[in-house]
């Protein structure tokens, strides 16, 4: 099995996850989508580093958090790579 | 590691291997660079052009999908023009960019309501933007319309709910050892944010015994040192406060869930 494909097997169980506790959150009326994304993080706006210019960003402003989905916060732009909030529109 | 820089069309080459910021200052700037291919362009950073109609119509025609920052310079007066972005938005990455100033309020309920990912740049806010800052949190946080994250309550509150993000002054996309702003006026030392910060609590800054220091790291306190915080940590304190909400909401689920898979296991075995 190739590389990319172990990362994504590995992945998807926390997307799935991380969707779960995002509806549990909206499905409580008080909470605004984008606020419950905040709160659960995996799906920052900026996405994975899959151009030596994201993978930049990601080294610079913390590699695996914010830029591809670890924190929640942060980032709005889909620079050439699969996932943020750009492609799931 | 360098700061990411932001070029002026004069500055930029298309062919550069390190990554940059186009800055965009006129029309035919933009679209110029609308229609380079560079795989080094990070996004354009668009100012000054929301008046311009004809500028956005190419920007809303299919062709490399490189990402837009637009600048609402006047955002009391400018929040139509964010309609015609909504073309845009559709072709390539688009998010607006807003001075937190009285009138505020008008261009970020506008740029959400068409879907449009939003940073607001808080700067020092005088007491009117103030209470228009309350008032767009209460709206981020609570309101089902909202599905765009507006930086930098977006940051803030998920720093707030115990999760990984960056600090205020990265948030904003203005610590200049990140970013190598081109309007930055301030010493462009590295470290300058540390030393920022270490100045500050030196001299007996408010920021010396603030609980949110860590994550705003005397932001406010610029350009203006004196700047009172007094308007602004009741806002913190929400985001806190939301974010402490937040954890136990989830902690709920996580019980529910807990309930739901044992329950799931009894029937099965």
């Amino acid at each position: 099995m190739s590389e990319e494909k172990n990362l994504e097997s590995e992945e998807k169980p926390e997307a799935s996850d991380a969707l779960q506790r995002r509806e549990f959150l909206g499905g409580m009326g008080k909470w605004s989508s984008a606020a419950t994304i905040a709160a659960v993080g995996g799906a920052a706006w900026i996405s994975s580093p899959g151009t030596a210019q994201a993978g930049w960003l990601n080294r610079r402003i913390g590699g695996g958090g914010w830029l591809n989905g670890g924190g929640g916060g942060g980032g709005w732009v889909n620079r050439r790579g699969g996932g943020g909030w750009i492609n799931r529109r | 590691m360098v700061p990411l820089p932001y070029l002026s069309a004069e500055e930029a080459d298309p062919l550069s291997a390190d990554p940059f910021v186009l800055v965009a200052r006129n029309a035919i700037e933009f679209c110029r660079w609308l229609a380079i291919e560079s795989t080094a362009l990070q996004w354009i950073q668009v100012e000054n052009l929301l008046d311009e109609p004809e500028a956005w119509a190419t920007a809303a025609r299919k062709g490399n999908d490189v990402a837009i920052d637009v600048i609402v310079s006047d955002p009391a007066s400018q929040y139509a023009a964010i309609y015609r972005l909504v073309d845009v938005r559709n072709v390539r990455p688009v998010r607006v960019t807003i001075p937190v100033v009285e009138g505020f309020l008008k261009s970020l309920r506008l740029a959400i309501s068409v879907h449009l990912p939003v940073r607001l740049l808080p700067g020092q806010p005088g007491p009117e933007a103030i209470g228009e800052l309350e008032e767009a949190l209460e709206y981020y946080l609570h309101d089902p319309m909202v599905e765009v994250p507006v930086e930098f309550f977006h940051s803030m509150l998920a720093l707030a709910r115990g999760g990984s993000g960056p600090e205020l002054w990265v948030a904003t996309e203005q610590d200049p050892d990140v970013f190598a702003l081109p309007d930055w006026t301030l010493p462009k030392d590295v470290g300058f944010v540390d030393q920022h910060i270490a100045r500050l609590v030196e001299a007996g800054a408010e920021c010396a015994t603030c609980s949110w220091k860590v994550v705003c790291r005397g932001y406010f306190k610029v350009p203006d040192p004196e700047y009172s915080c007094a308007g602004i940590i009741p806002l913190f304190d929400r985001i806190g406060r939301a974010g402490a909400e937040m954890k136990k909401d989830l902690a709920a689920y996580g019980s529910t869930n807990k309930a739901a898979t044992e329950g799931s296991i009894d029937e099965n075995s």
